[in-house]
């Protein structure tokens, strides 16, 4: 039961990754877009999915505190600078991008949604990369410093995280967006970020290797994973160098797609069936079993929440579909 | 300070400045969905012009306080520590079931809302708002369902490691401390709503009144004016009823679950006595805010019913908005916005500081439910998370107060006149 607990929080933070990266890219690129029309086009391409793709991060949140009580607290404690910026960002980012056009300062707030966007990518990625490292917990279950956060290795991965999302965000506006100089723009930005990208994800699987962190259990799955990730965003670039240069793009996205799935997946799998690993003492290592709630709770769970979690995937399904028409969104709707 | 008053600072204050959200939310969404449900079946495009008006309110609204509920989440994994840890398997899975059934449905579902205003079919656009209103009031009843269990826990057994597992689900439903403290809550929602459209809508009239040549309000808007006055201040009455009724009733199971709540003089010190033997030495009465703060809740609610009274008779031939000695009555709606907002603190003060000195009422301390650290991180995050949640109330009303002045239409991206989709329009003419 606790496994398939697991196996949820995982997909919500998986559905996060794609969709809420979706909005972290287009997010970060808004400096790379010129003027108000084409800012306003591309918020508008994310416009209807917007709410949908956030709440993912709240149900992710949610899952943890029911179904892993024991978790939540040293996960939030062990990555604490990443979880603020995380939390700080979401703020940021929810309100920024609602409330732009109701303010005089466009600019001010395309600079708060850009930095909070960065923020977001960067903190989720550091979160992945303290959880790789492992933290230093002890046996009594406290946390003594941050001693992740100031290890290079943790960063790359971050760093990597945000590129992946930069690919990914543009790729979706290389599918949604009309053909024009921004649509262009964005083409040219992922044939030559994908492949960069690719380059990256390589370089921080070696850096892992070299590392070796004794929490790492299953390190050929993650590997695999991660040269998955490698290739589809190298794809994604190729995709995206044959391109037109009016129409299509969806193989593109749904390179890219897979490219911002997968690193969630990847860090979980090494790790499994640890999820915090302890630097400081091998038996303080937190286990999927040792964090979840009791049976009963995770039965109610499952009875109470797990078939919603099919209609949320149906209705956000539909609301991809009813809103599937590309391009022509010069409105000023509500953004 | 030591880092337990903070915790308990910094969670009053930004649950307080969330619940300002909460209220507006569920009270304006079932208003805006009888709007346009109204619209739907009558066909009267008065009635999707008014669903339009105040759907931009509750839009706004609940954009900005998305952000609150997340940081209330956060705050309990990252500063109650202790309560994940011995009680979250109890507490935790209604809230849990709140984020995922209620509101991460609720967002997808008024994202759709929002963008699909003459893009879908009629029935099927009503149908998403009466979703987002259902999902609004499951929201409200799981996170209560949590609030009850810390107010009377119940359905729980301890293990040997002395951490709470659920055995009866079925308690948690009909924990006493749930039914009448929900519907209270709600209609206190309803009549918040209802207050905010009659003082909104009194203020438009008001102005319209005294600049008639200046042309502020057209015909039609001065009848949505008009009928949204008319329908603010029947629900506002009605909710204050029921309100006031189930406030009352609550009295019952609150002696009987929390007998150090509302005690005071003889019995208090009695109390106090009969809770030292049984859990040991320790001051178990809730500080002295409690009845204070629940007088002024009653006091306040009497009178808004008697205020809201008065108007709704004022409402017959429409006297308050033609008759010149009436005029005051309009002003009288537009101060009483913020009153429904107060007392709802004062009955959350009530509530959370009358459970004192527990987290989990009889169970759990809130001296063991706080998280290990320090005083000097905690009011580092009091304030940022205080004033960043702050900031975002200001925010929301100084948006709230724009969009009310403005001139209704036009919103979502629909028509002025037709309410139909522009772009589309454009699209077919094209
Ligand atoms: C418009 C808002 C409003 C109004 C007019 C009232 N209340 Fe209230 N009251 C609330 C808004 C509220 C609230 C915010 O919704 C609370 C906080 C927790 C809860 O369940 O409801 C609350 C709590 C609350 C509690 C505490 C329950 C507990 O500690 O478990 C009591 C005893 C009452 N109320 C009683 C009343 C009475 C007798 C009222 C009228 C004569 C009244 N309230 C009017
Ligand atoms: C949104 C409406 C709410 C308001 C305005 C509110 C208000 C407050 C206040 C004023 C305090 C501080 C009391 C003190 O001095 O200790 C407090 C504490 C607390 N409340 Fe609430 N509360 C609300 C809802 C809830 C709900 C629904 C829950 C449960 C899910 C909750 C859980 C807590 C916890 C954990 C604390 C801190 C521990 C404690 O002091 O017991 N509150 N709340
Ligand atoms: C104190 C504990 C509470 C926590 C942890 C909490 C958590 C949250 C979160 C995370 C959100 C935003 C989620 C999203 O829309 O993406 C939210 C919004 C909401 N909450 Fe709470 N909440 C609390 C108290 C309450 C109470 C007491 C009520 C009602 C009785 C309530 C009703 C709502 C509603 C209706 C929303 C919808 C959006 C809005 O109006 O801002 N919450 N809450």
């Amino acid at each position: 039961m606790s496994n398939l607990w697991y196996g949820i929080l995982g997909f919500c933070l998986v559905a996060y990754f794609v969709l809420g990266g979706l909005d972290q890219g287009v997010a970060m690129l808004l400096p790379a877009l010129r003027g108000d029309g084409e800012r306003r086009a591309a918020l508008n391409a994310i416009g209807p999915m917007f709410l949908g793709n956030e709440v993912w991060a709240v149900g992710a949140a949610g899952v943890l505190v029911a179904a892993f009580p024991r978790l939540d607290g040293e996960l939030y404690g062990a990555t604490y600078p990443a979880v603020i910026a995380i939390v700080l960002g979401l703020l940021a980012l929810n309100a920024g991008v609602q409330l732009r056009s109701r303010g005089r300062r466009r600019a001010g707030f395309d600079a708060l949604i850009a930095a909070s966007g960065l923020a977001l990518a960067l903190g989720w990625g550091l979160l992945l990369g303290v959880l790789l490292h492992g933290v230093p917990l002890d046996a009594g279950g406290h946390l003594h410093g941050f001693a992740p956060l100031k290890d290079p290795q943790v960063w790359f991965t971050g760093l990597a995280n945000v590129l992946l999302v930069l690919v990914h965000g543009a790729a979706f506006l290389v599918w949604r967006l009309d053909a024009g100089p921004a649509r262009e723009r964005m083409r040219r930005l992922v044939v030559r970020l994908g492949p960069a990208a690719g380059g990256v994800a390589v370089l921080v699987l070696g850096g892992w290797y070299l590392k070796a962190p004794a929490g790492i259990r299953h390190p050929v799955t993650g590997t695999v994973l991660a040269l998955v990730i490698a290739l589809a965003v190298v794809a994604a670039g190729l995709a995206a160098k044959r391109l037109t240069a009016t129409r299509g793009g969806g193989r593109v996205f749904a390179a890219s797609a897979v490219a911002c799935a997968l690193p969630v997946l990847a860090a979980a799998s090494a790790l499994f069936p640890a999820v915090l690993a302890s630097t400081m003492d091998p038996g303080a290592t937190v286990t999927v079993d040792d964090a979840a709630a009791g049976g009963e709770t995770l039965r109610l769970l499952a009875i109470g929440a797990a078939p919603l979690i099919a209609v949320l995937v149906a209705v956000q399904a539909a609301c991809w579909w009813l809103f599937r028409a590309t391009g022509s969104r010069r409105t000023s709707l509500y953004w | 300070m030591n880092a337990l008053e903070y915790a308990r600072l910094q969670f009053g204050l930004t649950a307080s400045l969330h619940f300002l959200f909460v209220m507006v939310t569920l009270g304006l969404v079932v208003l805006v969905a009888a709007m346009q449900t109204r619209y739907v079946v009558s066909g009267n495009p008065v009635y999707g012009k008014m669903a339009r008006f105040w759907g931009l309110l509750y839009a706004i609204n609940y954009a900005v306080g998305i952000a609150t509920g997340l940081v209330m989440e956060f705050e309990i994994g990252l500063n109650w520590a202790g309560l994940s840890r011995l009680t979250g398997d109890v507490f935790g899975a209604p809230l849990a079931l709140e984020t995922l059934i209620a509101f991460v449905l609720e967002s997808t579902l008024l994202g759709m809302w929002i963008f699909g205003w003459g893009r879908l079919g009629k029935w099927l656009h009503l149908a998403l708002i009466w979703g987002v209103a259902a999902t609004a009031m499951l929201s409200a009843f799981w996170v209560m369902v949590s609030n009850a269990f810390l107010q009377h826990p119940v359905g729980y057994a301890l293990d040997a490691d002395g951490i709470a597992r659920l055995t009866d689900f079925g308690a948690l439903l009909s924990n006493s401390a749930l039914w009448f403290a929900l519907l209270h809550t709600v209609f206190a929602a309803m009549t918040t709503g209802g207050i905010l459209l009659a003082g909104v809508s009194a203020w438009r009239l008001r102005r319209a009144h005294r600049a008639r040549r200046r042309r502020e309000l057209g015909p039609d808007d001065h009848e949505l004016f008009r009928r949204s006055l008319r329908l603010g201040i029947r629900v506002g009455l009605i909710g204050t009823f029921f309100t006031i009724s189930f406030g009352y009733a609550q009295f019952g199971p609150l002696g009987d679950n929390q007998p150090t709540k509302l005690a005071g003089g003889a019995k208090a010190a009695a109390e106090q006595a009969a809770m030292v033997e049984r859990f040991g030495p320790g001051d178990y009465l809730p500080s002295e805010w409690v009845i204070p703060s629940l007088e002024a809740m009653t006091g306040i609610a009497n009178l808004l019913f008697l205020l809201l009274f008065v108007a709704q008779v004022l409402t017959f031939r429409d006297t308050l908005i033609r008759r010149r000695w009436a005029r005051p009555a309009l002003w009288m709606l537009t101060v009483l916005i913020p009153v429904p907002f107060a007392t709802a603190i004062l009955g959350w003060i009530v509530r959370e500081e009358g459970r004192q000195p527990w987290a989990v009422y009889g169970l759990l301390r809130t001296a063991d439910a706080v998280s290990p650290m320090s005083a000097g991180a905690l009011r580092w995050s009091t304030f940022g998370f205080t004033l960043a949640v702050a900031a975002l109330a200001i925010v929301d009303w100084w948006l709230l107060a724009r969009a009310a002045a403005r001139t209704p239409g036009g919103e979502f991206g629909t028509d002025e006149e037709t309410g139909e989709n522009r772009e589309l329009q454009q699209e077919a003419m094209a």
